[in-house]
């Protein structure tokens, strides 16, 4: 990123590059099941901070402003204005499996393609709060910041999307079926 | 809200997943060049970088404030995440314990590392090292179970390590690499001058020198 001009500013940007780049890049690789599409991501994520790097430079959690960025570029990818709407909502005729078949259905995973192949089927914003619950360890509170909505929604969110997840890994053949695109 | 059972799952699934992103190290070299076009054509980031370098005025100040990682609930003297604990001695050491089934973010690690007066660099997938290593490793880390010597290779489950800031020669930093393995994951451990260092992504199988290699057993308590 040379076109940051000053070069000991240029250094400290750098130095937050490489701080950052590992966890954003997974986070990326987990919400998009594609090595060259989290790069994408995460350079676009980090060309945006540098380009707010003075006020960015003073937040308690940069990087926690980094991830933010770059989740809401995946979101942004999707419909998300109709889509929200209607992943957040309960799929009434869904039979999900109980936590119980759920836990048991990843613990039998021991295809991280095929974990990879499930995650990318769900909607973006169930990956988000699975991504953001279970990889970043954030609390419910956090995701619900992030994903500007309630921290019920994210809870309900997070057990529909763990089921959905289980639900796929249960029944999807990924071998006989190529690891479709994920959603935007 | 999902048992706790299914948490658990959750987070190792997610955790190996994580590990089976590869070259990152590239990764990072790349994101450092303007011009690199890593995608499909789907997210171009031309323009942003051409509105960037026509402003002319993308201000970036020195140093960094405030700490990279999230904010997991914290106690006095304590930080405790589902993937490590950082306790503050009284003699202002800081014993790190590893939680060997969740993997760990590294800048949370090193953040918060940081914040108990440790300069670290953690990495997941890759690890850094200087040539000569710094000395004084021995005196800025010991374990328990005991490390042998100045450099040698734990295999046991959950141990801790007790980090000494103030043995720390000027000028270096604590090299923390981890590496997914089979049964759980590998951590190196060795002080780096921080004027000079490279990276690798070569998962190490001896100790770096004068350092340390320790392997947490994933399949502990499981």
């Amino acid at each position: 990123m040379e076109w940051v001009r000053n070069r000991a500013a240029s250094r400290e940007f750098e130095r937050f590059v490489a701080e950052t780049s590992d966890p954003l890049l997974r986070t990326g690789f987990l919400m998009t099941g594609d090595g060259k599409d989290a790069e994408d991501l995460v350079q676009e994520t980090l060309l945006r901070v540098a380009r707010r790097w003075s006020r960015v430079r003073s937040m308690d959690h940069p990087a926690a402003y980094a991830r933010r960025i770059l989740i809401n570029l995946v979101l942004h990818d999707a419909d998300h204005r109709v889509r929200q709407r209607t992943e957040l909502q309960p799929h009434k005729d869904a039979a999900e499996p109980s936590d119980e078949n759920a836990a048991r259905a990843l613990r039998e995973v021991d295809d991280q393609a095929e974990f990879r192949w499930a995650l990318a089927s769900l909607p973006a914003r169930q990956r988000a709060v699975l991504v953001l619950r279970y990889w970043s360890d954030l609390p419910v509170a956090e995701v619900a910041d992030i994903l500007d909505c309630t921290e019920g929604t994210v809870t309900s969110t997070a057990s529909r999307a763990a089921a959905r997840l289980a639900e796929i890994l249960a029944h999807a053949k990924p071998a006989a079926a190529k690891p479709a695109a994920p959603h935007p | 809200m999902p048992t706790d059972e299914l948490e658990h799952e959750l987070r190792r699934a997610f955790a190996s997943a994580a590990a089976g992103y590869r070259h990152q190290e590239q990764a990072r070299q790349r994101l450092l060049q303007r011009n690199y076009r890593p995608g499909r054509g789907q997210r171009r980031l031309t323009t942003g970088i051409t509105a960037a370098a026509a402003a002319g005025s993308v201000a970036l100040g020195l140093g960094l404030s405030g700490g990279l990682g999230s904010s997991p609930a914290r106690g006095t003297g304590t930080i405790r995440t589902a993937a490590f604990t950082i306790i503050r001695n009284a003699n202002g050491t800081a014993t790190l314990t590893i939680n060997p089934r969740v993997l760990f973010d590294p800048s949370t690690l090193q953040s918060d590392l940081a914040r108990y007066g440790i300069a670290a660099k953690v990495t997941t997938g890759s690890f850094c090292s200087s040539a000569p290593a710094p000395s004084g490793f021995s005196q800025v880390v010991t374990g328990s179970p005991a490390l042998q010597g100045n450099s040698g290779q734990q295999h046991v489950q959950n141990p801790t390590v007790t980090i000494n800031p103030a043995t720390m020669p000027a000028g270096t930093e604590l090299s923390v690499g981890a590496f997914q393995v089979s049964n759980g994951y590998d951590t190196a451990l060795a002080l780096i001058d921080t004027s000079s260092y490279t990276c690798t992504g070569t998962t190490p199988t001896t100790p770096p020198a004068s350092g340390a290699l320790l392997h947490w057993n994933g399949s502990a308590g499981s």
